[in-house]
């Protein structure tokens, strides 16, 4: 796949002028990153990451994430399809909708949230006649991520789901398939890259979560401190701690963002090549 | 010629208002017609895909859709063997698993799944292609496994969308003589769409001319050659027939 876009030279700025002048972005990009990576020597580090706030921020991070993930999958992935499969006023509404928590600020999300499941909030009764406390708990957490990462799963999966030419799903129904048959046994398959690339995406949203999620669960350890919450709590005591915290998160991300350009090879990577060359579809 | 299916078809999508009648034994029926005229849209509606506001489908004894008695059933029993336009082939399936993928049970690996699968794509001689990827495959290939993929369920009636369309001249001259040797022997009534007057007697077929969602003839190719009833019956039989060997399209 060459992503290039090959301007033929008449109309290229040239080679050289063009990078200089891409270099300032370039240098602010990287430049932080770098600094991350030499802030500390492997001692601190180690030192760091024995820091009573490091393991319970990692793994409730974790936890959380995972919960996110799932709720977002599952809840997202109809969503996603109904998108898709609809044209009219109302879908465009609803892509709206969707890519809300993207341009809101993270501060009015954590407000907003709490206008919803707070004691005084929209569902403040209900959930209080239940006996559920949400704001400044666990659930809390998971709440927020939810929110703030559903949208680059939602418009990544309709995308996906988009480009499933819809005659392969005609053939799977008169070969037999139900619905639902030909849903799990061509449409998910066949968009399945799009699904993954952006379930990563989303739980990277999910991972480096901080406004809404201080706002709207607060920051207790063990509880609703995960580890974007704990940097920030570290930095006022240990500033090693934070680097190490930062450093594991940053090797996440890293990591996420290199899984998601080699996806996993074989038949995920053979369909994604067949959808880019645009192979089945007219 | 004694119908063995038949369509009435009413309905309205977008633009297109379509209003047809159409019938057709075991020799295959061609449909003919301007682009946007509405073949594509009547394949998918007598395969299920689409309901029209009234009409009636029934293929052999069995009714698919009755508007005035209520039913419509669903694509999968509807025993049609649909094989769209480029040939809707899955992609994340190798060819045994594309053929194998309407049989029962859908454990598609099983034994007798296998077995009938391989069958077909021996009568179709793409045995061969078993363990390959759709994607690795010629046009000519991907036709004949898709053909297989919709004979394997035996159908009572196969929809074919352009099925030589996508092939190069020289595959097509050999496929659309397969292609008619194979309908033949299958004895499965088709309704195939072609823009292609070499296709439609290779094939033997009875054509169907559609424009603008109507039929406005119908009738073999030589009727229709020198009896034209619209321009566009002239522009594809007329003058093709009287200069054989002329392309049309593509």
């Amino acid at each position: 796949m060459n992503r290039r876009a090959n301007l033929p030279d008449s109309l290229g700025t040239g080679r050289w002028p063009s990078l200089a002048a891409a270099v300032p972005m370039l240098v602010l990009l990287a430049l932080p990153v770098v600094a991350l990576a030499l802030a500390s020597s492997p001692a601190e580090l180690a030192a760091g990451a024995r820091h009573p706030l490091f393991l319970p921020a990692l793994g409730l991070t974790a936890r959380t994430t995972v919960a996110s993930l799932v709720i977002v999958v599952a809840a997202g992935t109809p969503l996603a399809w109904w998108l898709a499969a609809s044209s009219g006023r109302l879908a465009r509404g609803v892509e709206q909708l969707v890519d809300l928590p993207i341009v809101l600020p993270p501060a009015v999300l954590g407000i907003a949230l709490l206008q919803t499941f707070g004691r005084n909030g929209l569902l403040g009764g209900p959930l209080e006649a239940l006996g559920l406390q949400v704001p400044f708990t666990t659930a809390a957490v998971v709440v927020t991520q939810v929110v703030v990462a559903s949208p680059f799963y939602v418009q990544s999966a309709a995308a996906a789901f988009r480009r499933v030419d819809r005659d392969l799903l005609i053939v799977a129904r008169t070969l037999g398939r139900s619905p639902a048959g030909a849903f799990f046994g061509v449409a998910v398959p066949v968009a399945l890259p799009g699904l993954v690339s952006g379930a990563a995406l989303a739980w990277a949203r999910a991972i480096g979560e901080f406004g809404a999620t201080l706002l709207f669960a607060g920051n207790l350890p063990g509880r609703t401190q995960t580890a974007p919450l704990a940097i920030y709590t570290a930095l006022e005591s240990d500033v090693q701690a934070a680097v190490a915290l930062s450093l594991v998160l940053a090797a996440v991300a890293v990591l996420l963002l290199l899984g998601l350009r080699a996806l996993p090879g074989g038949r995920l990577r053979r369909v994604m090549e067949a959808v880019a060359a645009g192979a089945f579809r007219r | 010629m004694n119908p063995t299916w038949h369509a009435k078809v009413r309905m309205r999508i977008g633009e297109l208002d379509l209003d047809v009648r159409l019938d057709g034994g075991v020799r295959p029926v061609a449909l003919v017609g301007p682009n946007g005229s509405g073949k594509t849209t009547l394949l998918r509606t007598i395969a299920g895909a689409y309901r029209p506001s009234a009409g009636v489908i029934a293929v052999g004894e069995r009714v698919l859709f009755d508007s005035g008695r209520g039913i419509d059933l669903p694509p999968e029993e509807r025993r049609v063997g649909y094989v769209p336009q480029g040939y809707g082939l899955f992609p994340h399936l190798r060819v045994l698993d594309n053929v194998s993928f309407g049989l029962a049970g859908s454990s598609q690996r099983d034994n007798g799944g296998r077995a009938s699968a391989l069958a077909v794509l021996e009568q179709l001689e793409a045995d061969h292609l078993a363990e390959r990827w759709p994607d690795t495959l010629s046009g000519g290939e991907r036709q004949r496994v898709a053909l297989a993929r919709a004979l394997v369920t035996e159908p009572h009636i196969l929809l074919l969308d352009e099925p030589l369309a996508a092939l190069d001249a020289a595959a097509r001259r050999t496929m659309r003589r397969r292609l008619a040797e194979r309908l033949e022997e299958s004895a499965v009534p088709a309704l195939v769409i072609t823009h292609d007057v070499h296709d439609i007697v290779a094939l033997n077929a009875d054509v169907h001319v559609m424009e603008e969602g109507r039929i406005v003839q119908r009738g073999p190719a030589d009727a229709l050659a020198t009896h034209p009833a619209t321009e566009f019956v002239a522009e594809v039989f007329a003058s093709p027939l009287a200069a054989r060997g002329s392309r049309l399209r593509r």
